[in-house]
């Protein structure tokens, strides 16, 4: 189940991307643990590469215990947009990820890993990217959003590859 | 439990979860007991959606389903290559 993994390199960052969370309706989970999600290694792999102060995942803030623990929802809301906008050409609000993203350009963040995964164990190949704050919404305006995707030719179908896990090192514009 | 014996099996036997395949398209993926906070095993379904140029491309239901009896007879289906039904990895593999 794909999950959003934000990782900060220093303790101030916390705060100040806990308070980009809230308010766009998103929180942080510092202590995934507890969930079991699938990616677990990753984000411990995750943390030892960028040597990060702290990596939690993204979630709605509706999250209630009991619930999927899991980032889906906010991109799944993405996708909608998309396909909404370009296909149907209808106008409709902004996710809140592309919300969260334009506070965080606005934000004394200097630098961020944004991951985006599904499963994660230890002989799985991530994508890395580079990109600026103001470079993430395009970047992920799409039917699959941070996914390729690869087509079927015999059934003309495409076909959404979560398997490598997305790695963002974003940073403020220069 | 014959639910959770055979999705921990499977993913014993083929490296992960397993993703059910009908008509090179995907049917829903199973996932493991206990995880994301989930008590027992649970399916994400996949819904059909085509583009304005008439490609389709399944996309992961927002919700995930509870891995119930039905599902527990289509990934037997899809184990033993009947109806229709097969199984991948991540991968494809």
């Amino acid at each position: 189940m794909d999950v959003i993994i934000l990782g900060v390199y220093n303790k101030e960052d916390i705060c100040l991307i806990e308070e980009v969370a809230t308010i766009n309706g998103l929180k942080i989970e510092w202590k995934y643990e507890k969930y079991n999600i699938e990616a677990e290694i990753g984000v411990v792999e995750l943390k030892k590469y960028y040597k990060l102060y702290q990596a939690g995942i993204l979630i709605d803030d509706s999250f209630e215990e009991g619930d999927t623990f899991y980032s889906y929802p906010l991109i799944n809301e993405i996708s909608d947009y998309y396909t909404a906008t370009e296909w149907d050409k209808k106008t409709c609000d902004q996710p809140k990820l592309f919300n969260f993203f334009d506070s965080l350009s606005r934000s004394r963040i200097q630098k961020i890993i944004i991951a985006f995964a599904d499963e994660w164990d230890e002989n799985t190949a991530v994508k890395i990217e580079k990109l600026s704050y103001g470079e993430l919404k395009s970047r992920l305006y799409s039917p699959f959003v941070w996914c390729f995707g690869y087509r079927n030719l015999q059934t003309n179908s495409e076909i959404r590859d979560e398997y490598h896990p997305l790695v963002l090192e974003s940073a403020k514009e220069n | 439990m014959p639910y959770m014996d055979l999705v921990v099996g499977l993913k014993n036997t083929h490296g992960g979860n397993v993703t059910v395949m009908k008509n090179g398209q995907p049917v829903f993926r199973v996932h493991q007991p206990g995880t994301h906070g989930n008590t027992g095993s649970t399916i994400t379904k996949f819904s059909q959606h085509t583009n304005p140029q008439g490609v389709s491309f399944p996309r992961p239901d927002p919700k995930v389903s509870p891995f119930d009896q039905s599902s527990f007879d289509i990934l037997n289906q899809a184990i033993s290559g009947k109806g229709g039904y097969s199984i991948i990895t991540k991968g494809g593999r």
